[in-house]
């Protein structure tokens, strides 16, 4: 049996590719205790905590893929932080009856990039509960577009696209993936025009 | 595909100079078609977002389900681990009782020798050479002793006594195979009195190698049902297992 250590799920997940999901799954394997950890910590619901703990998962390797985790901690603490926070949160929410999570912009929301004063002006006009018409036109746009959207928000830059999908160049890449995006653009007034 | 869509994706994707992300920062503070689109476009980008979080949600609660529910793989493997781990505990405990034992046997034999073969009897009546070799046994020169008592065994009116005494002196030298032999011959002899399979059972006991300690039991029960000599003894050691 190999053992696999937090040098390696790291590296593997940096490297994308097709092993990468392979890495995310041991990545998964690896603090899958934090789940009973919780339940016994904060009373928190099985599903709840597993819920919890898939959230934390995703989070971990979207800034790993981001380069946003500069290893200054080791994974184990990394993952420890943002799962004790999420589980806080939840307790915090249900406390506070702040649980209704689509009311309000993703706390990973693109929008975040923007600086403060335009980050305003963008959310003022966001139209809230377009999300899950977005979500269904996404079905309608052909599954290779789609294939596409989906591996690009995972973190595959337009070069790693390109070797996985069998696409020429990354140029061809960006222009398909942003065709997509029209066409999903399109799709979505459409409706709202109607 | 319009050049705002691409602009605005540079702008996300970070291939926007400094400058060009001020202008395009301004250009949303200005141009309210501009800041719609760019609205439009991030509202995509966090469905799919969301849509792909919630394939990787769905992707986990698989491998949370195969982690929490053993398979019938793992079962196997748990419940073979658990019967090794039985039979290692029943052979520990069998292993330790079994220690046990011998080392009790072992100190019965001891006990015994100390008090009763650490000076044998000078008896009146045994030849010279005998008792030359008992002195040497006394004096623990076993060398001597086996030197002195070995010619004798192949004499008729000094045998029996020899080869008791040779194997004795092999017993205390814990020459153990040797003394085995001799207390075998002595057993097979036609005696009245006949203490070879008395001190071949003490022998196995001092011993206590391998199934030493079964034979030694064997041999002691025989010796208590035909009552040959040290049945006593025999009684009491068997008594103490």
């Amino acid at each position: 049996m190999v053992l696999i250590t937090e040098h390696m799920i790291l590296q593997g997940i940096k490297a994308g590719g097709a092993s990468r999901r392979n890495y995310e799954q041991k990545l998964y394997d690896l603090f899958f205790y934090l789940i009973r950890e919780a339940e016994k910590k904060y009373g928190i619901q099985p599903e709840e905590a597993a819920s919890v703990y898939s959230d934390t998962v995703l989070a971990v390797i979207k800034n790993i893929v981001a380069e946003k985790f500069e290893g200054n901690s080791s994974l184990k603490t990394y993952c420890y932080q943002i799962f004790t926070n999420k589980c806080v949160d939840l307790l915090r929410k249900r406390t506070t009856n702040r649980g209704k999570m689509e009311d309000t912009i993703p706390y990973d929301s693109l929008v975040y990039e923007l600086p403060d004063e335009t980050r305003s002006i963008i959310q003022k006009i966001i139209v809230k509960d377009e999300r899950q018409q977005i979500l269904e036109k996404l079905n309608e746009i052909g599954d290779k577009c789609k294939e596409l959207l989906l591996m690009f928000e995972d973190g595959y830059n337009d070069k790693e696209i390109a070797a996985h999908m069998k696409y020429n160049t990354a140029d061809v890449v960006k222009t398909t993936r942003l065709r997509c995006l029209e066409k999903l653009k399109l799709k979505i007034t459409t409706i709202t025009s109607k | 595909m319009s050049d705002s869509i691409n602009y605005i994706d540079n702008y996300f994707t970070g291939a926007l100079s400094d400058i060009e992300k001020s202008d395009f920062e301004k250009r949303c503070a200005a141009d309210q078609s501009f800041a719609k689109e760019v609205a439009e476009y991030i509202s995509m980008r966090d469905a799919i977002n969301e849509y792909l979080k919630q394939q990787k949600r769905e992707d986990l609660a698989t491998q949370h389900q195969e982690l929490s529910t053993p398979s019938n793989s793992t079962k196997i493997i748990v419940l073979k681990r658990i019967a090794y781990l039985a039979a290692a505990c029943i052979l520990l405990t069998i292993g330790w009782f079994s220690f046990l034992r011998h080392s009790k046997s072992q100190l019965i034999a001891a006990n015994y020798i100390s008090e009763n073969l650490n000076t044998l009897g000078l008896n009146m009546g045994v030849s010279d050479s005998l008792q030359m070799g008992i002195t040497a046994y006394n004096s623990k020169s076993y060398t001597e002793a086996e030197r002195l008592f070995n010619p004798l065994t192949h004499r008729p009116a000094t045998a029996p006594e020899a080869i008791k005494y040779l194997g004795l002196t092999y017993l205390a030298d814990k020459q153990y195979d040797a003394a085995l032999k001799n207390f075998d011959q002595l057993a097979s002899m036609s005696l009245h009195i006949n203490p070879g399979l008395f001190y071949k059972a003490l022998t196995l006991m001092e011993r206590s190698e391998g199934t030493d300690w079964q034979q030694a039991k064997k041999i002691l029960q025989q010796i208590i049902d035909k009552k040959l000599y040290g049945y006593q003894q025999a009684i009491n050691w068997i008594n103490q297992f």
